[in-house]
């Protein structure tokens, strides 16, 4: 912005009055008669720089316990757990593919064979895996079926006769 | 200096490098001797006071929050140094000195009476007329300084200046026309 109030008389009279002085400031000399202050300043400004080291070095630490607080239920989950319960969960998990009869494989034997066939398949199953029932075993419940039904009913499934386990592998 | 650098100075010196302090007290001394002046009236002192002033200002900055503002900062810690060595020193030195101290070749001259006319004007205008014709800055480098602009600076210096020019005609100082 252009000045509008220059009168080059009265500005020139007031330079000459307090104005024309050459000033220079010699920072180095100025060190040398402040040495407190300028001890002070270099304290605090370490001191500034070791707050903040610190105070990363706080935060990393909150950082972490953060993370392991958070991860701390995912990790022990399984842990919480009965130790006889997780073997079992782990047995079942292993056998469970191979060994233990599905609702699809009895389903299949008991088309192909008979009632006696899943059975027998159930309990070499039960033998292979360990986990024996606690209950009545099918065997049991169809000889209680066929003492109720007192053998009044014909069934062609009973005239087969069934010996042979490879087969019954095969079919399931 | 631009705003960028000083930025950068000031952010260097508040982390610990004291030598960006001194480029800062390099580039703005003869600014503090200015305002130390228009309140002290003598060179002398208002050196001393600018002096004292970064001996504040050292101590201080690193507490310092607005970086931009270092240059008003700066200002306002040189006024307060200066309104207290007058204070303390209201015996031997006051404002009239703008009036009686004479250097050997100003006895037959009109500068005393234009340094008292000077003196009788509000602080606000002396250091107004001390930054502009003490250290010849312009009207941006004097409003980045007491944080007012061009117009407002414009303004107050020319109610200065008229205040002075009433009160040398009062004294018949006839050199120039009003």
């Amino acid at each position: 912005m252009k000045p509008e109030n220059e009168n080059t008389n009265l500005d020139e009279l007031i330079s000459k009055a307090i104005g024309d002085k050459k000033l220079a400031f010699n920072f180095q000399q100025w060190k040398k008669d402040h040495p407190k202050q300028v001890a002070d300043y270099k304290e605090q400004t370490a001191s500034k720089s070791h707050k903040l080291i610190r105070y990363a070095g706080i935060l990393s630490a909150a950082a972490m316990i953060l993370l392991a607080v958070m991860l701390l239920p995912t990790i022990s989950d399984n842990d919480a757990q009965p130790v006889e319960y997780q073997a079992k969960i782990l047995t079942a998990k292993i056998s469970l593919p191979a060994d233990v009869p599905t609702i699809a494989k009895l389903n299949i034997i008991f088309q192909k064979y008979d009632m006696q066939a899943v059975d027998t398949f159930c309990e070499q199953a039960a033998n292979r895996t360990g986990l024996q029932p606690e209950k009545m075993t099918a065997r049991q419940l169809l000889k209680e079926m066929e003492t109720n039904s007192d053998n009044t009913e014909g069934n062609d499934h009973e005239n087969r006769s069934y010996n042979n386990t490879d087969d019954m592998h095969n079919a399931a | 200096m631009n705003s960028e650098l000083q930025t950068k100075l000031v952010n260097a010196a508040k982390s610990g490098n004291i030598e960006c302090f001194g480029k800062l007290c390099e580039n703005y001394y003869s600014t503090l001797v200015a305002i130390a002046y228009s309140i002290l009236g003598d060179h002398h002192l208002a050196e001393d006071a600018a002096q004292a002033a970064y001996a504040k200002a050292i101590t201080a900055l690193p507490k310092l929050k607005d970086g931009d503002k270092f240059a008003p900062w700066l200002a306002r810690i040189c006024r307060n140094t200066a309104t207290d060595m007058i204070k303390k020193k209201s015996r031997q030195y006051t404002t009239n000195d703008l009036s009686q101290l004479k250097a050997p070749d100003e006895y037959n001259d009109n500068r005393p009476l234009i340094r008292q006319a000077i003196k009788m004007l509000e602080p606000s205008e002396k250091e107004i007329i001390c930054l502009r014709y003490y250290d010849q800055m312009s009207y941006q480098q004097i409003g980045e300084i007491l944080g007012i602009s061009s117009p407002a600076i414009n303004g107050r210096l020319k109610r200065a200046k008229q205040k002075i020019a009433e009160y040398l005609k009062r004294n018949d100082f006839s050199e120039f026309e009003l």
